[in-house]
């Protein structure tokens, strides 16, 4: 099934190339991008204009995180964005019976873990394709959201919900600590953790690691869990960022989630794949999302555009692997 | 890649399969029956038509989907090239190009769209899933920008006979559903390609060592899939009246559920197109019986997510006994 292009042993030994062959193709983009986008348009490099890529830039990083982990295993998780949007929902409606702004992301959480439990459990133990499922748990989770929200958004405005999303540490906004936080757990989990390991090589070889005797089912099942889990938190942080919920707002973040795992580098085949790149291709959504506005391209052509972008740009990474040009 | 492969029953005087088929007739009668007594409007001639005609345009969609999935790919782009394509034709009308012209542009591009995803997952070997949601965005994000925020609306008689016309008192949809379903029917049974579609689905790499182009039937599969989905939007644009940039968002759910009600299986080389008629027809009395029993359109997201999961764990729980049985 896989195409395993052999690899041109000669092609890393190359002198000074090889310092440069270890640089993912992914970070001069970013670079290229930051020169472009600098040259320009005036208010680019801004210290402002920084914290709102950082900003911006947040809670996509804690989806991608999550899309990094089930990608690892081989997986995919479709309904990281309604699972957003649903998680958004709860945790408000939690407020405006009110209850506390712990209890409300607890709840938010919560949901999250229940949605990734249900579609972990249909992947484990129903035997069905992880796109199947995620898609399925896509429909109903952002119907859910939609029903409990009656179509239209809920709002909320209780100070300490809005700090989650407002707020900051010194200059650092609040999303983007606990985004750091959550990249700090992730790193932990994945490289320091039995779990961590057993991602890998689920990824690598399922059937030699179960063999091995490791309950593949039972790691499978929790990545669906933690997935499902980061996803809510984004989706608590964007609605104290908005302070509201809308049923709609999660729509399509797990196309830029996914895409930033893959541009990072995480391949959906063998089981590679670094969190370190993913945080670059998040920064490579990020950086060109914020540039477009800032050049002033209408928001009317940015999903399009960023979309085209993001497609042509795994089609090449992964054209380019197979021919051997880059690892 | 890892799914049990499935014995193909030989010989006994009753072949599985088709008693498989036939579970679910039973089924699409049995949801007749029950609607007919829930509701006295069901069985009237005037709401089969309806019924009939609302299902043509899914089961024109479902017919590409179930090509797709048929060779153990997926084709998440459908309900976006429908728009897009549908998009394109709007506006060659308005533009005064001659009805057959803008027909064929429609056409044209949704093949094209399909031809892409084709390139994707058969040359660059993007898991199709990946493939055809990068796709997905991009077309949509296009059709936004072709639209320009706005709604065409209000064409001439002549296309919107497409949509709402009648010939010898069978409504245009069903003509033209039956017109593309018969010739989808030889295609699968009767022909080289039809043939080639179910060894690749059944095993990629022993389908390419007997002989059969593997690329290029899997480019012709998607492409095919992306003209069904454009010919199913010009007939919706000329029922609608109107072209929009989110007329396709709500079509790959029912789209996918239809093929898999169906019987065609995810893992690919097993199913057809006549499963995919009445999987389509289940789907179309459900969200018919749904709306005639008053219940809110807000649930058919969580209805459908629903339906599609259980359907698969249905299917594959059946195929397993199916195999166990024959053997």
């Amino acid at each position: 099934m896989s195409a395993v292009t052999p690899q041109p042993a000669n092609r890393r030994e190359r002198g000074p190339l090889v310092v440069w062959n270890h640089v993912p193709p992914v970070a001069w983009v970013v670079l290229l991008l930051i020169a472009f986008f600098g040259v320009t348009a005036p208010g680019f490099f801004t210290a402002g204009n920084f914290l709102n890529i950082m900003l911006q830039g947040s809670v996509l990083l804690i989806m991608s995180v999550a899309a990094t982990l089930v990608i690892l295993t081989e997986g995919i998780d479709l309904s990281l964005g309604s699972v957003l949007t649903l998680a958004g929902v709860t945790a408000v409606l939690t407020l405006q019976a009110g209850l506390s702004v712990p209890a409300a992301v607890l709840a938010g959480v919560l949901t999250g873990v229940a949605c990734g439990a249900a579609t972990g459990f249909l992947i484990t133990a129903g035997k069905l394709p992880p796109f199947i499922a995620t898609l399925g748990m896509m429909g109903i989770a952002a119907g859910l959201a939609l029903v409990l929200t009656r179509q239209g958004a809920i709002y909320s405005d209780v100070p300490a919900f809005v700090f989650l999303g407002g707020g900051s540490l010194g200059v650092i906004p609040m999303p983007t600590v606990i985004a750091v936080l959550v990249f700090v757990f992730g790193w932990i989990v994945l490289y320091q953790t039995d779990f961590g390991r057993y991602i890998i090589s689920i990824g690598g070889n399922e059937m030699g690691t179960r063999l091995s005797g490791v309950n593949t089912a039972w790691w499978k099942f929790l990545t669906y869990v933690v997935a499902g889990a980061l996803a809510a938190l984004g989706g608590v942080i964007m609605a104290a960022r908005l302070r509201a919920a809308d049923p709609i707002v999660g729509n399509g973040w797990e196309f830029d989630a996914i895409a930033a795992a893959i541009l990072g580098g995480t391949s959906f085949e063998k089981g590679n794949g670094t969190l370190g790149g993913t945080v670059l291709g998040v920064l490579l959504i990020s950086v060109l999302r914020n540039g477009l506005n800032v050049v002033g391209v209408g928001a009317m052509w940015q999903p399009a555009l960023i979309g085209l972008v993001i497609i042509a740009a795994i089609v090449f990474d992964v054209m380019l692997k197979q021919r051997g040009v880059i690892q | 890649m890892t799914s049990a492969t499935v014995a193909t029953p030989r010989g006994g005087h009753l072949d599985p399969r088709i008693l498989y088929t036939g579970s679910r007739l039973l089924v699409l009668i049995l949801l007749c029956v029950i609607l007919a007594i829930a509701s006295p409007v069901f069985f009237t001639a005037t709401n089969a038509l309806n019924v009939l005609r609302v299902a043509s345009l899914l089961v024109i969609l479902a017919i590409g989907e179930t090509v797709v999935i048929l060779t153990a790919g997926i084709d998440l782009s459908i309900g976006s090239v429908l728009t897009f394509s549908s998009v394109i034709a709007a506006l060659a009308i308005k533009a005064g190009v001659p009805l057959p012209l803008a027909l064929a542009a429609g056409l044209a591009v949704g093949a094209a769209l399909g031809f892409l995803n084709g390139l994707m997952v058969a040359i660059v070997k993007l898991p199709a899933f990946i493939a055809t949601y990068g796709m997905m965005w991009v077309a949509a994000g296009f059709a936004v920008v072709l639209l320009k925020g706005q709604v065409i609306y209000g064409f001439e008689d002549d296309f919107r006979f497409l949509g709402v016309g009648n010939l010898l008192g069978m409504p245009m949809p069903i003509i033209v559903m039956v017109l593309l379903w018969v010739p989808s029917y030889l295609l699968l049974r009767h022909t080289t390609f039809g043939r080639s579609l179910y060894a690749v689905g059944a095993n990629q790499e022993a389908a390419r060592l007997s002989g059969i182009k593997k690329d290029r039937t899997l480019i012709l599969a998607y492409t095919l899939s992306g003209l069904l989905s454009a010919a199913a939007g010009l007939v919706y644009v000329a029922r609608l009246n109107a072209s929009e940039a989110g007329i396709g968002a709500n079509m790959l759910l029912p789209a996918i559920a239809a093929v898999v009600i169906g019987g065609t299986s995810l893992f690919g080389g097993e199913g057809g197109i006549v499963g995919t008629l009445i999987g389509a027809l289940i789907m179309t009395i459900v969200q018919n019986g749904m709306n005639l029993l008053g219940i809110e359109s807000v649930w058919q997201g969580v209805v459908l997510g629903s339906l599609i999961v259980v359907a698969v764990l249905v299917d594959q729980w059946a195929r397993k006994a199916l195999a166990s049985e024959s053997n």
